[in-house]
C-alpha cells in the first residue's frame, strides 16, 4: 500500500496545458461541447453564416492559457478580428499551402507536431489524404475546420443559423453592432444537438452568451444553460460569461 | 543533511567553445547565457536581448549554445574530480557536486580538498578557474560556490541559515531549482531575501504556491533538499534492459534508453514527482561498468535523460578502454521533487508549447517557403486591413516578450474597444474575413440605378441590391454609413478618396463595400 504517495499525487495540480488531454473552450460554447472542452485529436467542422467567427472563437481559451494555433490555408482572417475575439495574437501563426492537396496534407502534418490547435479550410479531401491526416491527428492536437469539411468524418459540427444584426437603421443611423446567432453542436457519439443564443460578434468583437428571445425556436429542455449547469471557467479571465446582453 | 562540495565553473560555455580569452558571447533564444570576462567588463550580462549585448560589446564573437559541446569539452574535468571524489554527480556541463565527507576525511579537510579540486580542474582543462563551495546541502553549496571566488567559501556546519538568510532570493531561480517567474512573484509579494521566505510559514507558501511554495521555503531555511516535507522517502525506480547480443554501437543503446527514459518518466508523471537525480549505468559483455550520477534540480524529462546518457556513453567509448560491447544499459531515478508541472528554465521563459511551435514554424518553413509562414504585426490604419500585416515568422523573436510587444503594438485597447488615435476607422466589431484584393461589385436602389456616394458624403439613393463578382444580386435590408475616408490627401500619388458602407442582406448576411471613383468592392465579410 503507497497511501503517502497517492496524497503527494492529488496535491500535485495537473492543470498544465500539456498534460491534459482536453484544450478548454470559453463559454458560452463549452457547455455545449459533449466534454464541456475540445479533445486533443477531435474534427471539428464549423458551418453556417458565422462559421469562421466560431472556428476562431473555439481557439480563444486554449491559446491564452498558452497553446498556439495555425491558421492554415485562412489568408482572409483578419488579426484584428482575431484580437477582439480574445486570440492572444502572439500565438498565432498563418501557414499558407500554396493550394495543392498533397502539400496541404503534408504541412499540417507538420504543424500537428507543434501546435494544439488548426483552424483551416481545407480543399475536398481524397480518402488516402484523409486517412493519412487521421493517423497524424490522433493526440495532440485538435483540427478546427471552417466550413462542411466534405470527405471527413468530423467528431463535432458546430452550425450557426438565423443570423440578426442589432442596431443598423434602415436610414443608415448607428453601425452594425453586433449579431444574434444560433449555436447548434452535434456530436457524432452524441443525438441531440445542443443549442444557445450567442452574440458573435458583440459590440466588442467577443462571443457571448445572448439571452433566448420570444420567438427562438428551444424547446424547454433544451435550454443552454440546462444540460451543463452554471458556468464553468476555464483559463485566463474570459470574462465572456455574463449573461447580460451584449451591446 | 549532506555535506556537499559544488565546483562551478563560470561561463563553461564560453570556455568550451575555446573564446575565454576573449571578449564572447553564448547566445541561446536570443540570450545571452555566458559571456567571457572581457565581454562582462564591457557590460554584456546573462539574460541580456542580443542586439543589447552586441551593442555593449561590439567585438564579441558570438556562438550558438551547443550543449553537447559543452559536455564534450567537460569530460576531462569530470574525470579530473573523479580521481580525487568518486563518487559526485555532473550537474551541468560546468558544475559537479561532491559528498564532502570522505574526499575531505582523506585529503585532509575541506579547503584541503577544495584546493585540490581547484588545482585538478585547471590542470585538466586549460583556463578553466573553478569556484567552490561547501555547505550543508546543494542549495546552500551551489549559492556558496557563486559566491566564491579563486578561494573557496566554506559554511560552516549548521550555518546554512544565517549564510543564506541576507541573500537575494534570485539564488533560487539562478541555481536552477525555481522557475523565474516564482521568484518575481516572491520579490512583488515583498519577499526579497532568503530570510524572508524562511520567516514565512510554511504551510502559507504552500496554499499559495503548491508545493514549489514548500520546495522554496525549505531551500531558503537551509532545509534538506532531498526530501519533501522530511515525510517518506522519494520515489526510486529503475529501468534496465539487457540486450540479447552484445551492442557496439551508440544509438541503438540511446535508443533503447529514450524509451526506457519515456517509460521511467510516465510512472514519475503519474506519481506526480520529476526526477532530479539519475544514475546511468552501461555495461559491457566483459563487466566493464561505467556509472555516473547526473543531477538538475529543476527536473530531468526524458529528453534530458536521453541527452545525458548519450554524454556518458559517447564520452566513455571515446576513451577507447572498452573490450566488447554494451550488454546492460540501467537508469535508477535516485531522487525525485514534487512536480510542478513545468520545468524552471534557466534561459527564457518559454514553455513547451512555445519550443515546439517555434520548431514547427521552421520545419513549415522549409517546407513551404519562409513567405507562406507568418504571423501578425501591427501596423495601424484606417481600414481593417491595414491594421496588422502578416510578416515572416522566420524573421521574428516569437518567444521574447519585449519583441513580442514591440511587434503587436498597441496591446492596449480602450473602452470601445479602439486603438487609437484613427478617427474615422470603423467600430468594433470588425469583420473577420477580409478580402484581399477587394472584390467587385455593384450597388443599386430599387429602380437598378446605381447608387453613389456624393462629395459631401451622402448617398444618392437608397441601396437595394448587391451584386458581387457578377452572382446573383443580393436583396439588402440595413446599411450604416456612408463613411468617407481621404487617405494621404497630400499625395498625388497616393491620395485616396473613398467611402464605407455596411450592408446586411436578407439571409442576415453583413458586408463591408467601398466605393473609390464611383467603382464599389467588397473589402470585407462578417463570416
Amino acid at each position: 500500500m503507497r497511501p503517502m504517495k497517492q496524497a503527494v499525487a492529488t496535491v500535485m495540480t495537473a492543470a498544465m496545458l500539456t498534460r491534459d488531454r482536453t484544450l478548454p473552450v470559453i463559454e458560452p460554447v463549452a457547455g455545449l461541447l459533449p466534454e464541456g472542452a475540445l479533445v486533443r485529436g477531435q474534427t471539428v467542422a464549423c458551418t453556417g453564416v458565422a462559421g469562421a467567427s466560431v472556428a476562431f472563437a473555439l481557439t480563444v481559451a486554449a491559446t491564452r492559457a498558452g497553446a498556439w494555433v495555425a491558421a492554415v490555408d485562412t489568408p482572409w482572417a483578419s488579426a484584428e478580428a482575431l484580437a477582439e475575439l480574445g486570440v492572444p495574437l502572439e500565438r498565432v501563426v498563418r501557414v499558407d499551402s500554396g493550394g495543392s492537396r498533397s502539400r496541404w496534407a503534408d504541412l499540417v502534418a507538420a504543424v500537428v507536431d507543434g501546435f494544439e490547435l488548426i483552424v483551416t479550410s481545407p480543399p475536398a479531401l481524397t480518402a488516402t489524404l484523409e486517412r493519412r491526416l487521421r493517423s497524424k491527428l490522433a493526440g495532440d492536437c485538435a483540427l478546427i475546420i471552417v466550413g462542411p469539411a466534405p470527405g471527413l468524418t468530423t467528431d463535432l459540427i458546430v452550425a450557426t443559423t438565423h443570423p440578426a444584426w442589432e442596431q443598423a437603421g434602415r436610414r443608415g443611423d448607428g453601425h452594425l453592432a453586433g449579431r444574434r446567432v444560433e449555436l447548434a453542436v452535434a456530436a457524432r457519439r452524441r443525438p441531440r444537438p445542443h443549442r444557445a443564443i450567442v452574440w458573435l460578434p458583440d459590440s466588442t468583437g467577443r462571443i457571448t452568451l445572448a439571452e433566448p428571445t420570444a420567438s427562438d425556436l428551444l424547446r424547454p429542455d433544451e435550454h443552454p444553460q440546462s444540460p451543463h449547469g452554471t458556468d464553468r471557467h476555464i483559463g485566463a479571465e474570459t470574462g465572456n460569461a455574463d449573461l447580460s446582453a451584449a451591446g | 543533511m549532506t555535506r556537499t562540495i559544488t565546483i562551478w565553473v563560470p561561463d563553461w560555455p564560453v570556455l568550451a567553445a575555446g573564446l575565454i580569452e576573449r571578449p564572447a558571447i553564448v547566445l541561446h533564444a536570443n540570450r545571452v547565457i555566458a559571456a567571457s570576462p572581457r565581454a562582462r567588463a564591457d557590460g554584456v550580462t546573462v539574460g541580456q536581448r542580443r542586439r543589447d549585448a552586441q551593442q555593449a560589446c561590439p567585438d564579441a564573437v558570438i556562438v550558438a549554445h551547443d550543449p553537447d559541446r559543452d559536455q564534450r569539452a567537460f569530460e576531462p574535468a569530470i574525470a579530473a574530480v573523479a580521481e580525487l571524489a568518486p563518487r559526485l554527480e555532473v550537474v551541468d556541463a560546468g558544475s559537479i557536486n561532491i559528498a564532502a565527507r570522505g574526499p575531505s576525511r582523506y585529503h585532509g579537510g575541506e579547503p584541503a580538498v577544495a584546493t585540490k579540486l581547484i588545482d585538478a580542474l585547471a590542470g585538466a582543462v586549460p583556463g578553466a578557474r573553478a569556484h567552490v563551495g561547501i555547505a550543508d546541502g546543494r542549495f546552500a553549496a551551489a549559492v556558496a560556490a557563486r559566491l566564491a571566488t579563486d578561494r573557496p567559501l566554506v559554511v560552516a556546519s549548521g550555518d546554512s541559515p544565517g549564510f543564506l538568510a541576507p541573500l537575494p532570493t534570485r539564488w533560487l531561480h539562478e541555481t536552477g531549482e525555481l522557475d523565474a517567474e516564482l521568484v518575481n512573484l516572491f520579490a512583488r509579494l515583498g519577499l526579497h531575501r532568503l530570510g524572508d521566505i524562511a520567516a514565512v510559514a510554511a504551510s502559507e507558501l504552500v496554499a499559495r504556491f503548491g508545493p514549489a511554495g514548500a520546495h522554496a521555503h525549505q531551500l531558503a531555511a537551509g532545509g534538506d533538499d532531498r526530501r519533501l516535507h522530511g515525510t517518506e522517502p522519494p520515489t526510486r525506480a529503475v529501468a534496465e534492459h539487457i540486450f540479447d547480443t552484445p551492442v557496439d554501437a551508440t544509438e541503438p543503446v540511446v535508443f533503447t534508453g529514450k524509451r526506457l527514459a519515456d517509460q521511467l518518466v510516465a510512472r514519475l508523471t503519474a506519481d506526480g514527482v520529476a526526477c532530479t537525480r539519475l544514475v546511468v549505468t552501461v555495461e559491457t559483455d566483459h563487466h566493464e561498468r561505467d556509472e555516473r550520477t547526473w543531477y538538475r534540480a529543476g527536473g530531468l524529462t526524458a529528453a534530458a535523460i536521453v541527452d545525458r546518457l548519450r554524454w556518458q556513453l559517447t564520452a566513455w567509448i571515446a576513451t577507447d578502454q572498452l573490450t566488447a560491447g554494451i550488454t546492460l544499459l540501467r537508469l535508477t531515478i535516485d531522487e525525485t521533487r514534487p512536480d510542478t508541472g513545468h520545468q524552471p528554465g534557466l534561459w527564457g521563459g518559454q514553455s513547451d508549447a512555445d519550443r515546439a511551435a517555434i520548431r514547427a514554424i521552421t520545419r513549415l518553413a522549409t517546407i513551404a517557403g519562409e513567405h507562406a509562414v507568418t504571423v501578425p504585426a501591427w501596423r495601424g490604419g484606417y481600414q481593417p486591413e491595414d491594421r496588422y500585416e502578416w510578416v515572416a515568422a522566420t524573421t521574428v523573436e516569437l518567444a521574447d516578450t519585449a519583441d513580442i510587444r514591440d511587434r503587436l503594438h498597441p496591446p492596449l485597447r480602450d473602452r470601445d474597444g479602439r486603438t487609437g488615435p484613427w478617427p474615422g476607422s470603423l467600430p468594433a466589431p470588425t469583420p473577420i474575413m477580409l478580402h484581399q484584393p477587394p472584390r467587385p461589385a455593384t450597388l443599386a436602389d430599387a429602380n437598378g440605378t446605381a447608387v453613389e456616394v456624393t462629395g459631401r458624403g451622402e448617398l444618392t439613393g437608397t441601396p437595394a441590391w448587391l451584386t458581387i463578382d457578377n452572382q446573383r444580386p443580393l436583396a439588402v435590408t440595413a446599411w450604416a454609413g456612408p463613411w468617407p475616408l481621404q487617405q494621404q490627401w497630400w499625395n498625388a500619388r497616393g491620395k485616396r478618396r473613398l467611402a464605407r458602407l455596411q450592408l446586411v442582406t436578407d439571409t442576415g448576411a453583413a458586408y463591408v463595400v467601398i466605393v473609390e471613383r464611383r467603382r464599389w468592392a467588397l473589402t470585407a465579410t462578417y463570416a
